[in-house]
Formats: structure tokens, C-alpha cells, sequence
């Protein structure tokens, strides 16, 4: 079924693995206009198909490639794909973006989405093309690491693969395109369950925008713009999210000790800046990316991607390890053998305390590194009794061994590395996120609570319905085909680079007591049916690029309509307001014994979340899925 | 001598990770580092986070913060997400 808008190929595929067979999956334009695409429309598809609870790694489940309009056609940093499921980690709904180029190539094979459902009775490689879907054998690839199975596949097609800990079905088994992940959720293993080891995407086919004249303006300001600001056009390129690290230890939230801490005395050996002057030898990044935040680093002589600040962060300071070089090589490994560096890191950190309180000893300890090798590729093939336990994630580790208050997860999925205690809104963001312990699906309050502008980052004032208002932006920015880096452009440059400014300094004041003003203006949209092309470029490019009439309150709304999507899917699934919780770590221990301040008011800020969002015990009111005009 | 750490891009630029200065102020210390390190200037120390001793200068009396000889400064350039 074809469309009448722009940027999109038209079509969504749904592949049987049992039957092997496909159809094509009717996605209208209507839905189109409703759900964007990538992880919305993945939600809607989800949504649609999954009735009630089940298990996540039963061929009941269905795994949900999806791409977006501005895939393909060449706008700044829109060369990421979107993949979600049913996540064997949290139960729930899970929706991971990668930046590998299997999203390209599957509009280039005349799809905007797969949906694939079902269980291949033999281990599996799907092919697809303009032409074809084949189901072809992959017993030769089963057992190799995510590289070496796509150095096996060969030729330049598109590729999505897992490693080990896919087929083993590691709760946090990653899928990996090129040399990025889809990281989180275990969508790997969901993978793994369906005996799917790869899907290829490959053909000529050609998306055009709707406006080509207009696109191509919109793009080249674009560009310049983000080369221009202080964050996209310096920051992220010289130091890459790596260059986090000092900023989040000075403002006490750096994830250190399992979170027990907000700072680590050996931040400096795990710093952007230390990895900068030591190790970087070039830069990378997605396609069609301007920012190119990816660094490269050096492994045995080989040249590999670096890690980013959540792996530093949480295979450092978290686990008490101030080796970089040991950080890189775990990084490169768990990426070969197909796993989440988040949860990992934290499955380990766990494990660290659980031994330091004489609970469970797995040989693992703070602040030793020796053994993490090993025991990373014991989870990764569950060979051992220690490295099957911990593939199973901290909940399931707490469920066996106790420690729920120092379980660092939320909805069982474990935390980024920011530590929120020194960021409470970033707290509620955790607590609340559809997908678990995200920080981007959280909302990623701290960036406005320290790393970016800084605003008071232990109040709870106007925290809930900022946190509400960047989720929904977000998740607009992420359906559309762009990455969120792209947001940070909104920020006017000389909040960013002037900091101690009176202007500055004022808007970081006021920015709390915004909350009612953003309230009123998600209650009529009509007020911000406007574009704002200098500092939200996004909706003038979806609307050239689709031709849909789309401006800044309407991507809003979209984004709204996709959070609370996901959370329709999750309340089917068992969720409401008793599982968007933190551990009593992080909402009942002080950070820091001379400030009252430091810990997560979480029940305060979740009322006001609540509220401003229209839910009631954690749940969209029936009037409110009506006004979102969500068909449930 | 208040002792000096500079992070983020200012490193990168001036290719120094610390040193010491004697200053009253954080206003002086920004006029001597400007003049003598090379790779960065004033407006560019200025337009800084600047943590005196663990906290940031805009919690406490912005330039005028005193500096001492155990004061620890940590100049940061703006950093984003990740
Ligand atoms: S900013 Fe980084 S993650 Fe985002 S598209 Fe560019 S290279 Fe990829």
C-alpha cells in the first residue's frame, strides 16, 4: 500500500518465521499523520498486537523494526533506526534506536517497517530486498560475535545480528547494525528466541522528500546551525558524550559504588578529556551526522568504537575501576558478544555488593577488574553459575538474593549512569519512563539540572511537567528519524556559553516556575501551533520532507500521543502507578549527610507528573486517549 | 596559591590539565590566567562553570567568590548530553 506523503517508502512488511511467509502490514496514512513513525509507530503496531501479558521470549512475541520519515533522505543526523518488542528484562514495553545503517537500507528495500512475528523452526538469516523476503539457513553463523557474523554475511547490505548472548538469551542481549547497538531491553534475546540471527536489508528504492526545494534549504541552515552551536558543533565532536564525565562528577552525579555515591575519586583516568589526549584517534558517528560524537579507540592493536559516557561511567566509576584501557576492552567485547554495556555494568555493580554485604559470592568485587573479563563472557554463554545468575538482570538477581534497596534498577531495567539524587528530576524521569531505567525515555531532565543549563537540581518544583514536556519531545524527535542530540540545538547558544550570565542565571531561576505555563500550553495545543525553525528545525523539516502540516504543538502532541501509547501497551501488561518506583537507595538514603535536599522526593513529584500528564493511578483517563485520538 | 584545574575544551585548547596562581578573587585568577596561559583568554575563562572549592561560583558570589591558598578552582567548559 503505497502513501501519499513524502519520506516514507510506503510500506510495512509483517514476516512470518514460522510459516515462512509475508504479507504486507496495513499502515495507513491516517496512522501515518497519528504516529509518525519510528518508535510510535512501532508502539501502534505493538499496541495492536499484543493483547495482554506473555512471555517475551515465546514466538507470541513480535519484534518491530521501524524507520522514519526523514530516514534516507539526507537531513542532519537522521541515519537512526528504531527496533522495539516486548522486553524479556522488564516485561514490558521496550523500544531501542541505533545508528547503524540497516535503517537506510531498509527504505532502500522499499520498507518503512518489519514486523516480525512468530518462531523459525532452524536457525535463521533473513534476507530483504525490493523483490523478496528469504528465509535462509544460519547454522554457520549461530555461535559467532555480532562482527564477526556481519564480516560473515558480507556484501553492503544492511545488517542487524547478535552475538552469544542474543542466542542465549541474555536478559540484556543486545542487536547490533555495523558497530552500533540497538543496547537496551534484551532485544537480542528476543532475537535469539526466534532463532533469527540476522536480517538483511538491501535494494535501490529511492524516498523523496515532498518539498525537495524546501528540504534542502531547511537542511543546509540546519547543518550550519549545528555546527554553529557550542554543544553540537564543539562539545560533542571534540569530546564525544565522554566529555560528561567531569561535569556530572563535579555536580555530584556520577553513578559511583553500585549509586552510592554521586562522585569518584578516579573520574579524571576515565574522562573524556584523559581519553581525548591519550587514546582518540579519530572521530565517527552515524550517517548523514555533522556531529559525529563516535570516538575510536585502540584494542589489541585494533581499531574499535570507544566507549560512550554511560559505559565509562558504569564500567568505572560505578564498579570503582579507574582503568580506561580495561573499560575499552570490555566495551569491544560485550559489543562482539551482543550485550547491553548498561545493564551489564549494573548487573555487575550489583553483584560487587551483594558480595561486600557477604549475601553472594561471585568472585566479583569493587574496584577489581582482573576476573571481569571472564565473567562477561560466562554471562554471554551462561557457562557458569555466576555468569548465568547475572544474565539475568538485578531484578531477578534481587528476587533470588534480596537487596531490593540497592537494586539499581526501575521496571527492571537498570539505570544509565547518572546518579539522580543529585538530579531529582531526572529521579522522577526513572521512576516514571515507559521503558524502565532510561535516561533518554526518562525525559533527561539533568541535562536542564546541571550538564546544559542549571537549574536547581534538588527542587522538585516544575520537575514534572518538564520531565512530561521533553519526553514528549523527545519521543516526537526519535519517531521523525532524527537523533536526540539534534535537541540540544534548542537550547539558545548563549545560555550554553555564557553561563555565569545574568541571562542565564535568570532563566535557570525561572525555568522551575515554567511548569504551569507548559501545563496550560499541552491543555491547548492551538498555542503552539507554530514553527520555530532557529531553535526546533525538526517540524519544518518533517513537514517539507512529508508534506504533512505539522509545526511545533502538533509534533508535541504526536510525541504525547506516542507516551502515552506505550503506556496503554504497558497497563495491558500489568503497569500502573505501583511500578514506577526507585530503589529506597536513591529515594530514602541522603546522598550527602549535610544536605537534606539529596535524595529523590519521588512521591511528590510523581502527583504532579500524574496530573500534569491527565493519568489517573499511573494510567491515561479514557478522556484523555479520546483527545489524543488513540484508537484503543 | 589556590591550585587550578582546567577540563573539557580549555584542556584540549591550552593542552594544560593544572596549575597554581595567587589571586584574591576568582575575577583576579581569570585576569592573570588569561594573560599567561597560552590558548585561552579572558572572555573565555569568563564564560566558564567555575567550581571554587566543590561548588559552582553562581551558588556563591560569582567572581567575587574569595580564593585562599587551599582554594581548589575547576574551570569546565559547557557540556551537553549523552
Ligand atoms: S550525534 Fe552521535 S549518535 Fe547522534 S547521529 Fe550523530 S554520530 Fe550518531
Amino acid at each position: 500500500m503505497a502513501t501519499n506523503y513524502g519520506g516514507y517508502a510506503g510500506k510495512v512488511l509483517k514476516i512470518d518465521l514460522t510459516t515462512k511467509t509475508y504479507s504486507e502490514y496495513e499502515f495507513s496514512d491516517k496512522e501515518r499523520e497519528l504516529y509518525l513513525g519510528g518508535k510510535i509507530m512501532a508502539a501502534k503496531i505493538l499496541y495492536d498486537n499484543i493483547k495482554g501479558i506473555i512471555d517475551p521470549l515465546s514466538p507470541e512475541n513480535i519484534l518491530v523494526v521501524t524507520t522514519g520519515p526523514l530516514n534516507a533522505l539526507g537531513a542532519p543526523s537522521s541515519g537512526r533506526f528504531n527496533i522495539s518488542s516486548i522486553s524479556p528484562l522488564t516485561g514490558l514495553v521496550c523500544s531501542s534506536n541505533c545508528g547503524g545503517t540497516f535503517g537506510i537500507n531498509l527504505k532502500r528495500a522499499g520498507c518503512d517497517a518489519i514486523v516480525i512475528c512468530g518462531k523459525a523452526e532452524e536457525k535463521t538469516l533473513l534476507k530483504i530486498t525490493e523483490e523478496t523476503v528469504e528465509f535462509l539457513p544460519a547454522e554457520e553463523l549461530w555461535g559467532k560475535t555480532t562482527g564477526a557474523t556481519q564480516e560473515a554475511i558480507g556484501g553492503k547490505s544492511g545488517k542487524i545480528v547478535i552475538g552469544p548472548a542474543g542466542e542465549n538469551l541474555v536478559k540484556y542481549a543486545c542487536i547490533i547494525s555495523d558497530e552500533r547497538a540497538a543496547g537496551r531491553g534484551g532485544l537480542g534475546a528476543v532475537m535469539g528466541s526466534k532463532n533469527l540471527k540476522a536480517v538483511t536489508a538491501s535494494g535501490k528504492n529511492i524516498c523523496k522528500p515532498f518539498n525537495k526545494e524546501k528540504f534542502m534549504e531547511i537542511n543546509k541552515k540546519w547543518t550550519k546551525a549545528l555546527l554553529a552551536h557550542p554543544l553540537t558543533g564543539s562539545q560533542m565532536p571534540k569530546l564525544g558524550t565522554a566529555g560528561l564525565v567531569t561535569g556530572m562528577n563535579a555536580r555530584h552525579i556520577l553513578a559511583t559504588k553500585n549509586f552510592k555515591y554521586g562522585q569518584f575519586d578516579g573520574f579524571e583516568k576515565i574522562s573524556g578529556e584523559y581519553l581525548a589526549e591519550k587514546y582518540l584517534i579519530k572521530n565517527k558517528g552515524c550517517i548523514s551526522c555533522p556531529i559525529q560524537c563516535a570516538r575510536v579507540v585502540e584494542v589489541g592493536g585494533k581499531q574499535v568504537k570507544g566507549p560512550e559516557l554511560e559505559t565509562l561511567g558504569l564500567l568505572g566509576a560505578n564498579v570503582m575501576n579507574d582503568d580506561i584501557e580495561k573499560i575499552f576492552e570490555w566495551n569491544y567485547e560485550l559489543d562482539e558478544l551482543g550485550m547491553d554495556t548498561i545493564s551489564a555494568a549494573g548487573s555487575l555493580a550489583f553483584a560487587m555488593e551483594l558480595n561486600e554485604k557477604g549475601i553472594w559470592d561471585s568472585g566479583l568485587e569493587f574496584g577489581k577488574v582482573a576476573n571481569i573479563t571472564d565473567i562477561i563472557h560466562q554471562i554471554a554463554t551462561r557457562s557458569t553459575e555466576v555468569g548465568d545468575i547475572l544474565a539475568e538482570g538485578t531484578r531477578n538477581m534481587s528476587k533470588r538474593f534480596g537487596g531490593d534497596e540497592f537494586c539499581i534498577s526501575s521496571k527492571g531495567m537498570e539505570l544509565s549512569a547518572y546518579e539522580p539524587r543529585g538530579a531529582v528530576g531526572q529521579g522522577l524521569g526513572y521512576a516514571v519512563s515507559n521503558r524502565g531505567g532510561c535516561h533518554l525515555n526518562a525525559g533527561y531532565l539533568v541535562v536542564l539540572e546541571g550538564l546544559g543549563l542549571s537549574i536547581n537540581p534538588y527542587t522538585h518544583k516544575g520537575k514534572a511537567t518538564l520531565t512530561m514536556t521533553f519526553q514528549d519531545l523527545m519521543e516526537a524527535v526519535s519517531a521523525g528519524g532524527n537523533c536526540l542530540f539534534t535537541t540540544y540545538a534548542v537550547f539558545p547558544g548563549f545560555l550554553i556559553s555564557k553561563p555565569n550570565s545574568i541571562m542565564t542565571r535568570l532563566v535557570n531561576k525561572i525555568m522551575p516556575y515554567l511548569g504551569g505555563v507548559l501545563y496550560l500550553a499541552g491543555k491547548f495545543p492551538t498555542l503552539l501551533a507554530v514553527n520555530l525553525p532557529s531553535i526546533f528545525p525538526h517540524s519544518v523539516c518533517l513537514k517539507a520532507a512529508t508534506g504533512m502540516k505539522l509545526n511545533f504543538g502538533k509534533m508535541l502532541r504526536i510525541g504525547e500521543r506516542g507516551y502515552n501509547l506505550e503506556r496503554l501497551l504497558n497497563k495491558k501488561l500489568g503497569v500502573d502507578a505501583s511500578c514506577d518506583t526507585l530503589p529506597k537507595r536513591l529515594t530514602d538514603e541522603l546522598q550527602d549527610e549535610a544536605n537534606k535536599k539529596s535524595k529523590v522526593p519521588l512521591e511528590k513529584m510523581k502527583k504532579r507528573y500524574y496530573r500534569a500528564r491527565g493519568w489517573k493511578n499511573g494510567l491515561p483517563t479514557a478522556r484523555l486517549i479520546k483527545r489524543l485520538g488513540i484508537e484503543a | 596559591m589556590a591550585r587550578v584545574k582546567f577540563y573539557g575544551l580549555l584542556r584540549l585548547k591550552s593542552g594544560l590539565a593544572e596549575t597554581t596562581a595567587e589571586a584574591r578573587t576568582v575575577s583576579e585568577l581569570i585576569a592573570v590566567l588569561g594573560v599567561r596561559i597560552d590558548g585561552l583568554d579572558y572572555q573565555e575563562l569568563k564564560n566558564s562553570v567555575i567550581f571554587v572549592n566543590g561548588k559552582n561560583i553562581t551558588e556563591q558570589k560569582m567572581y567575587r567568590t574569595s580564593l585562599d591558598g587551599d582554594s581548589e578552582v575547576m574551570f569546565l567548559s559547557p557540556v551537553s548530553g549523552g
